[in-house]
């Protein structure tokens, strides 16, 4: 397999515009959202500085001419306040201050809310398109690869991504709140803004760069650290037999120095953009300040505006910082997005002619149906080499059929190639003479019944396990359980009869007890052709002969293939089929193959 | 001002970052010189490992801590003293306060030097406080990968026994989050804590100063923030741990989908594993947007609270009857918004005290297990003083054999004895095959012999010769389970485990189990290496391989298949060229084909005697090879004998190998 496993998509540069409307364009109703949640989020960020605009005019009252002369959208407010008796401002106020907090959290839930459920969204349209991508696709990609896209990267879409989008708008809602509230009350100071906000994008141009790329050092350097502690921890034995503690303890000291030049050096540049930002934002307040004590000097400013003024830098540089900090984030959760997306958009399986095809066409209803195999060739994908050649025989309903060869031979592909699971180059499969390519892949599909060579459990109910579609009556389960031998043992010794909890991989069944389960479940399929690949896992004796057993009478008069392991299954069969190198190399019955193929040493090889 | 990173930034600011750019930083290497005061070794601190590790770290870190607290306290004074100046510049021009006696320029232009004053005080307090930060980062990373460092290293010299009782998970779990823990822990709360009383009283007693009592109503409310902020904390750990068990819940969906792929749709389930797996995600959606709802009105709450604390401030003004002025109304809300930013982290101390705590008593609990050393003394088991001395001299590898008296050896999880009385002798220089089916006792032989499991009676000796002084040899015994023997032994032995361990390295380090550095020459290591994995037939393997013998396994490298690294395994044990080799069942998942194969490069050729091999099998095959045979069963020795002995009717050998050939032609023929 270690041959064509496909290599990940890396995280590269910085982040586009075009990944902004990549996510946004991949969530519904962005278009009529999209204004209300920038509304929300503008509005939000008024009432910090809107508190201090208030308790300004609060406190400087009507004194002077202020109410008369002040600027126009102040003077109801100024009025109303000077109006009211003390207690009743104050109540103002705090009804003011309540309500701010209520609606911060309402904008926060309410955005970062709207924006998981978009990633929800993608999360089910990329459950649903793996449901259909060929089954090669998963030889190509290590479990954990396919997993990590549904816990990191989807928690970066239910969590981090909404949160940096939030942040990001908030801050930038918060510095045009500064910059109108300069504008309307001391416009001359505006100019202060103009040079600050120059230095500000300056100082973000110099950090991010060299503080994502420093990042991205960060994280490639830590892994090993990681990778070394937990394999040394895990291959203990094999180092100390060796005498090769102190090499593996070096070596974390070593590694560890490395990273932490990154961490070290990130943590410094994150140091030098803070007090640039601080500075940035205390010149701001110097330059407002100026302004103020020159209106102060002259008059044309009260004091309560002017503290207000001279206030409105607190913060700024926190602000700032927060927003370059989420632009950065973002920028290292952005392949999250690509990851996901990548796989909502893989091609999917089924032949060209599914969509002619009615779901609803015939079911083989016989007991055992007749199987060929016409001039088969089959590859895992285009591209890759032939595994089957021209495999080309007739298996006659009911039949019972053996197939040997040695690791590789290409049995096991056999059964891929009945499942559609393999891209066909010529030929075709019939069942009582009909080709499966005419049916619907689910249909084509219903024709077998398989018992794997591992028996597999999911985690869940026995019921789960044997019928996860609930399509079968109790009374049925239960006539699968006793015709396996299972039935007295599930009413005795498992909690709960059907509904017993079945761990994680069968955990809590023995290996014979898995495999029978896998019996009643290719039992309770009722189809006409049943596969099987013989386990060669050691079971005890007694398993061993229930499981013999039960081969032999439960799937009387159906079409029956199985791998085999033993030279009892072989003798048993009423065809034996031998495949070399995907050839179907020689066929008969087991009297006129066996002693041609299994004289000497080829013997053991051959049932491997 | 931090200017030495503008180089670096300059120079990825237009192409992708390497390695090397960040030696360039001279800062970072002062740092590693610099003088810290930790012990050189866990050994060193171990007894105050077991009881009091915070001790440890706060006895290393005492002094960067001091300086840290020292530092926070300068730069919060120099922000109470720079809000104090910006009031005063109200104050100058406040109606309420007629400053007659002073001309209105003279005004303006202190107004102005007070405000330059600020900005001054502003930016320095700034830098300071960014030094802080540093130093707290420093802390941070020397606490963790220290602890980290020393954890590694004494899970290396752990007993087998004490090594058992803790998953290697739960150990790379206490360095990366126990470890992180207790350094977060150091380096933030053990300073702002003590820093957040000297600030809250100062800013409270200038507040007192400036607006008089209605300071207390201010206090009452940031102290009201505490609880506050506590039952947030505690909702959201509620809330957090039900959003983990639904994502664990849909994650387990997800993998067991995925793993069994195939069969999934062999069974024609997959309609019903993506419906089962969408509504999973719909419920942890659900918990989540809870969890949303509640982080956002503690953030909104906490974020917001510096205005109820100026309300605070404002109705205390009306109590005491007192009138209020601009400059009096805005130094509430700096100083409120000043002591809002010490008090916000404070739920989040106690959070991390207490997890650190916990973090620190997990870890006391693995340093208290005992290490080999440790438990051979307990035992009894020493090397007789009078050769202690000699262990570095000559030492005749060729001879080594040992001896096996009524040796029982326990199960620690279980306490099941796994050799029951086990008496028997390895000769040296030759091949000695273990057999006996699946849970015989052979791995735990070879364990004991390994003293790796240390009996719980009987006694297992090391018979050897050493060189005196005057070249003359001498003979000893000494016992295996002894830090000394062991020490010795791994320089003389190889072993192959049942199941291979492979480091996420490259092939050319895996073999040797040796980190190369970059600019190493390989050329004399890679014609060795080519060697002992052509014996153990991985060449045509490792030829395919992309990168050759520079191809990286493990973690995101290729994958090994069963086969490929027990090869890899054997290919290590050729590599090493030692007189003594342990082989655990290496045999087990390679096919007849190959395995035939091996046994002739490897045990018939490269391990040929005068090496000691001991060969724990449970296959039959290619025994007749070995001189002496022990056969196994139920952790008794049955048998004991060469191939010729034993293979004859009536032995317990030969009845396993008969009723075998009758029934079953599983692979290779196994027990």
């Amino acid at each position: 397999m270690s041959g064509f496993v496909a290599e990940e998509k890396r995280s590269t540069g910085a982040l586009g515009v075009g990944f902004y409307s990549r996510y946004l364009r991949s969530m519904r109703s962005m278009a009529w959202m999209g204004p209300l949640l920038l509304l929300l989020i503008i509005s939000e960020n008024f009432f910090a500085n809107g508190f201090r605009w208030l308790v300004s005019l609060w406190v400087e009252g009507c004194s002077g001419n202020l109410c008369l002369e002040g600027k126009p959208f102040e003077i109801p407010v100024r009025r109303y306040l000077a109006e009211l008796s003390p207690q009743r401002s104050l109540s103002v106020l705090v009804w003011f201050v309540l309500f701010a907090v209520f609606f911060r959290a309402f904008t926060w839930t309410f955005v970062t809310g709207f924006l998981a459920r978009g990633g929800r969204s993608l999360h089910d349209e990329v459950v649903e398109n793996l449901s259909h991508v060929p089954v090669t696709f998963y030889d190509e990609n290590p479990t954990g690869r396919i997993v990590r896209r549904f816990s990191g990267d989807y928690a970066n879409l239910l969590v981090e991504i909404p949160n940096y989008i939030n942040d990001i708008f908030g801050c930038i809602a918060e510095i045009i709140w500064i910059f109108v509230l300069v504008a309307l009350q001391a416009p001359l100071a505006c100019l202060a803004c103009l040079p600050c906000a120059l230095v500000y994008l300056r100082i973000q141009a110099n950090f991010r760069p060299a503080s994502r790329e420093v990042q991205r050092l960060g994280k490639v350097l830590e892994t090993p650290v990681w990778s070394v502690f937990t394999e040394s921890v895990a291959g203990m034995q094999t180092i100390r037999a060796y005498g090769k503690a102190d090499e593996f303890h070096k070596r974390l000291g070593e590694l560890q120095q490395r990273y932490a030049y990154a961490y070290l050096t990130q943590n410094r540049m994150t140091r030098w953009l803070n007090v640039r930002l601080k500075m940035t934002s205390e010149m701001f307040g110097l330059i407002v300040t100026l302004f103020v004590i020159s209106a102060l000097a002259r008059g044309t400013l009260g004091a309560g505006v002017a503290g207000f003024l001279m206030s409105l830098s607190i913060g700024l540089d926190g602000t700032m910082q927060w927003l370059t900090r989420s632009f950065s984030m973002i920028d290292s959760t952005m392949v999250s997005l690509e990851r996901i997306l990548e796989y909502r958009n893989l091609p999917r399986e089924g032949f060209a002619s599914d969509s002619l095809l009615t779901s609803s066409s015939h079911r083989e209803t016989t007991r055992g149906a007749e199987l060929s195999f016409v001039n088969l060739s089959a590859r895992y994908r285009e591209g890759l080499p032939r595994v089957l050649h021209n495999v080309t025989t007739t298996i006659p309903a009911g039949a019972r059929v053996g197939i040997i060869g040695r690791t590789g031979a290409g049995k096991s592909t056999l059964f891929q190639a009945l499942y559609q699971m393999l891209d066909m180059e010529s030929g075709e499969v019939l069942i009582n003479g009909r080709s499966l390519a005419e049916r619907t892949l689910a249909a084509a599909r219903g024709c077998f019944a398989i018992v794997p060579q591992e028996p597999h459990l999911f985690a869940g109910t026995l019921r789960h396990n044997l019928d996860r579609l609930g399509l079968h009556e109790e009374v049925r389960l239960w006539e699968v359980l006793k015709a396996v031998r299972l039935a007295d043992y599930v009413r005795t010794a498992c909690p709960g009869g059907l509904d017993f909890n079945i761990l994680e991989r069968g955990g809590n069944l023995s290996v014979g007890q898995r495999q029978l389960v896998c019996f009643a479940r290719a039992l309770l399929m009722d189809t006409p052709i049943v596969l099987m690949d013989e386990p060669t896992a050691s079971v005890d004796l007694e398993t061993d002969a229930a499981i013999q057993t039960a081969v032999k009478e439960l799937f009387q008069g159906r079409t029956l293939l199985v791998i085999a392991h033993r030279l009892e299954t072989v003798q048993d069969c009423d065809l034996v089929l031998v495949m070399n190198q995907g050839r179907l190399v020689a066929q008969g019955r087991p009297e006129d193959i066996l002693p041609k193929w299994m004289d000497g040493s080829d013997s053991n090889a051959l049932l491997a | 001002m931090f200017s030495d990173v503008n180089p670096l930034m300059a120079s990825l600011k237009s192409r992708p970052g390497q390695e090397q750019d960040l030696n360039s930083n001279v800062w970072v290497e002062r740092i590693f010189t610099d003088k810290h005061h930790y012990p050189t070794d866990w050994r060193a601190s171990l007894p105050l490992l077991r009881t009091s590790l915070m001790r440890v770290v706060m006895r290393a870190e005492r002094l960067s801590l001091l300086k840290m607290f020292s530092i926070h306290t300068v730069d919060v004074s120099c922000s109470i003293v720079a809000a104090l100046l910006a009031v005063q510049v109200l104050n100058y021009f406040d109606p309420a306060k007629s400053l007659s006696s002073v001309s209105a320029q003279e005004r303006v232009a202190y107004s102005v030097f007070l405000a330059i004053s600020v900005f001054v005080l502003n930016v320095f307090a700034a830098s300071l406080h960014a030094q802080k930060i540093e130093r707290e980062t420093l802390v941070v990373f020397r606490v963790q990968t220290t602890l980290a460092r020393w954890l590694n290293s004494f899970v290396l010299n752990m007993s087998r026994d004490a090594k058992a009782k803790f998953p290697t998970g739960d150990i790379v779990n206490l360095a990366q989050t126990d470890a992180r823990h207790i350094a977060e822990f150091f380096a933030h709360a053990a300073v702002d804590f003590p820093v957040l009383f000297v600030s809250v009283s100062l800013i409270v007693a200038v507040m007192w100063q400036i607006v008089g009592p209605p300071a207390l109503v201010a206090l009452l409310i940031l102290i009201l923030q505490i609880p506050v902020s506590m039952f947030f904390s505690w909702l959201g750990q509620r809330l957090h741990g039900e959003l983990m068990r639904r994502s664990d819940a849909r994650l387990t969906l997800v993998t067991e989908w995925v793993q069994a792929a195939r069969l999934v749709r062999y069974f024609g389930w997959t309609q019903q594993f993506v419906k089962d797996i969408r509504s999973a995600a719909k419920k942890e959606f659900l918990q989540d947007l809870k969890l949303k709802g509640h982080y956002s009105s503690s953030f909104g709450l906490s974020t917001s609270w510096w205005m109820l604390v100026a309300l605070g401030v404002f109705a205390g003004f009306l109590w005491f009857h007192e009138k209020k002025s601009a400059s009096q109304v805005f130094a509430a809300i700096w100083l409120s918004s000043i002591l809002g930013q010490q008090l916000n982290p404070l739920p989040w101390f106690v959070r991390i005290l207490s997890e650190a705590r916990v973090g620190a008593r997990r870890m006391e609990n693995i340093f208290q297990a005992k290490v080999q050393s440790e438990e051979f003394a307990a035992r009894g088991f020493l090397v007789p003083p009078e050769h202690v001395h000699s262990l570095e001299e000559i030492f005749d590898a060729r001879n080594i054999s040992f001896e096996l008296r009524d040796v029982w050896v326990e199960w620690q999880e279980s306490s099941q004895p796994a050799l029951r009385g086990v008496s028997v002798t390895i000769p040296a220089g030759a091949l000695t095959a273990i057999v006996g089916p699946v849970g015989a006792g052979k791995s735990v032989l070879l364990q004991t012999l390994m003293g790796e499991m240390t009996p719980s009676r009987g006694e297992v000796l090391l018979h050897a010769e050493i060189q005196n002084s005057d070249s003359s040899w001498q003979k000893i015994v000494w016992p295996v389970h002894s830090a000394q023997t062991l020490e010795f032994l791994r320089r003389y032995q190889t072993f192959v485990p049942q199941e291979a361990f492979v480091a996420a390295a490259s092939v050319r380090e895996n073999i040797p189990l040796r980190y190369l550095n970059a600019s190493e020459k390989t050329e004399n290591l890679d014609t060795q290496v080519v060697n002992a994995l052509a014996r153990a037939q991985l060449s045509s393997d490792i030829g395919s391989f992309p990168a050759g013998l520079s191809t990286e396994l493990g973690e995101r490298g290729v994958n090994l298949s069963g086969g490929q690294k027990q090869r890899l395994s054997l290919a290590r044990a050729v590599f090493a060229r030692r007189p003594l080799v342990f082989l655990d069942d290496p045999l087990s998942a390679v096919d007849t084909e190959t395995e035939d194969k091996l046994v002739e490069a490897l045990l018939k050729d490269e391990w040929k005697p005068p090496t000691t091999v001991l060969w724990a099998t449970h296959r039959l095959a290619h025994l007749a090879l070995a001189e002496k045979i022990v056969v196994l069963d139920q952790g008794c020795v049955v048998e004991v004998g060469s191939w010729l002995e034993l293979s004859r009717a009536g032995s317990r050998l030969h009845q396993i190998l008969s009723s075998l050939r009758g029934s079953s032609l599983g692979a290779g023929q196994e027990l």
